[in-house]
C-alpha cells in the first residue's frame, strides 16, 4: 500500500493481525490500525492485554517473515514506554532485547542461533500475556521491590517476601 | 529401574520423559507449545530423605525450584502446570518464599521470570486444592530428552525455595550452591 505524507508517496507493508488489525509499517514508522475503519489504535484504546494480543499474533507471524522484526521492535518499544506496566515492563523489554539479538544473529547468517532466540522471546512473551490478564482481572502485581534482602548463603543474597498472608517472611 | 510416576499431575501433558538420574528418575512433562516455540520439557524431580520429601522443578532454563513442603495425596506430590507456559508448580502446605540469588546480577529474563513465578506460579500452589490430581503412567516412555533440555539443577543462577526453610533446607541449598562452584555432582 501507499500513502501519501507532504506531497511525498512513501511504500507502506501491512500484515493483518488479531483478526480485525492491520499492522503497518515503513519508512522508520509502525502502527495498529482497525482494519474496517482505518483508525489508527493504541495502547488505551485496547488495553494493555487487548494490545498484547495483537503483538502475539505479529510474533507468531515472525517466523515466516522476518521483514516483520523491525517494526515488531519498534512497537515493543513504545509499548514499554506505557505508564503502569509495573513488573510487566521488565518482561516486554526482555522480549524487545531477544528479538534484537534475533535480529542481529539472522543477518549474519545465524538461523538457528535466531530460532532459538525467537522461542525464548515467545516464551517470556507467554508469561507477559498471564501477567497482563491477571492485572486486567484486578490483581495487584508482587514486584522484585516487594522482596527484601534476609541473609545469605554460599556468599549470595537471600530475599524473602516482605510478609506473607500468615505474615511470616523475613526469616531465612 | 522400573518405572513409576513420581508425582500426581492436575493437567496432562502430551508425553512424559524419563531419565534415570542417580538412584532417583527425572520425569519431563512434554508439551508442543502454541506460537511457534516447539518442544517444551518441564522436569520434575522428586528428592527422598528419610521421611523427608522434597520437589525440584526449573524456571526459564536457569532458576532451580526447591519445593520443601509438598502436600501429598496418595504418597505423592501434587503438581500442576500454568497455562500456556507449562511451568511446574508443587502444591504445598507452606507457601513461604525464598529467593537464594544476586538480584542485581541476573540477567533481565530472569528478572522477570521470577515475578511470573511470584504472581503467576505461586497461586497453583496454595494448599488443599479442590481439583483432580492424576497419575500419567500410561504416558511413560523410557527415553531422556535431547541434550539441550535436560536438567542441569548445578547450572542454576538463582535458587527458589517454596515452603518451610528449615536448617536442613538451608544446608540442601548450600550443598547445591556448593556443588556448582566446584562443578560436580546433581541434587
Amino acid at each position: 500500500m501507499t500513502e501519501r505524507l507532504g506531497g511525498r508517496e512513501r511504500r507502506l507493508r501491512a500484515e493483518r493481525v488479531a483478526g480485525r488489525f492491520l499492522l503497518v509499517w515503513g519508512d522508520g514508522e509502525v502502527r495498529v490500525v482497525e482494519e474496517r475503519t482505518g483508525r489508527s489504535v493504541t495502547v488505551e484504546d485496547l488495553g494493555a492485554a487487548g494490545f498484547w494480543e495483537g503483538v502475539l499474533a505479529v510474533l507468531e507471524r515472525v517466523a515466516k517473515d522476518r521483514e516483520l522484526l523491525p517494526p515488531l521492535v519498534l512497537l515493543l518499544d513504545e509499548f514499554s514506554g506505557v505508564p503502569g506496566l509495573g513488573p510487566v515492563r521488565d518482561g516486554v523489554v526482555a522480549v524487545r532485547e531477544y528479538l534484537k539479538e534475533a535480529y542481529l544473529a539472522l543477518g549474519l547468517g545465524r538461523g538457528g542461533e535466531a530460532r532459538e532466540l525467537l522461542g525464548r522471546a515467545a516464551e517470556i512473551a507467554l508469561m507477559v500475556r498471564a501477567l497482563l490478564r491477571l492485572r486486567a482481572r484486578g490483581a495487584g502485581l508482587v514486584a522484585l521491590e516487594d522482596l527484601v534482602k534476609v541473609g545469605e548463603i554460599e556468599g549470595r543474597p537471600v530475599y524473602a517476601l516482605k510478609r506473607d498472608s500468615a505474615g511470616r517472611q523475613e526469616t531465612a | 529401574m522400573r518405572s513409576r510416576e513420581i508425582v500426581l499431575v492436575g493437567r496432562r501433558p502430551l508425553r512424559v520423559h524419563e531419565e534415570a538420574r542417580d538412584s532417583q528418575a527425572v520425569h519431563y512433562f512434554y508439551w508442543r507449545l502454541d506460537l511457534y516455540k516447539l518442544d517444551d520439557y518441564e522436569p520434575v524431580k522428586v528428592h527422598e530423605e528419610g521421611e523427608e520429601l522434597s520437589v525440584l522443578t526449573r524456571l526459564h532454563w536457569r532458576g532451580l525450584v526447591l519445593w520443601s513442603s509438598p502436600e501429598l495425596r496418595r504418597g505423592r506430590p501434587l503438581v500442576d502446570f500454568a497455562w500456556g507456559i507449562h511451568t511446574p508448580a508443587v502444591v504445598s502446605r507452606d507457601l513461604g518464599f525464598h529467593l537464594i540469588g544476586d538480584l542485581d546480577e541476573l540477567p533481565l529474563a530472569d528478572r522477570f521470570a521470577i515475578q511470573f513465578f511470584l504472581n503467576a506460579v505461586l497461586p497453583l500452589a496454595r494448599p488443599a486444592p479442590p481439583r483432580e490430581f492424576s497419575g500419567y503412567a500410561d504416558l511413560l516412555v523410557r527415553e531422556p530428552p535431547p541434550p539441550k533440555y535436560r536438567f542441569e539443577p548445578k547450572g542454576a543462577r538463582y535458587v527458589i525455595v517454596v515452603g518451610e526453610f528449615t536448617d536442613r533446607v538451608r544446608e540442601r541449598v548450600e550443598g547445591i550452591l556448593a556443588r556448582k562452584c566446584s562443578g560436580g555432582g546433581t541434587p
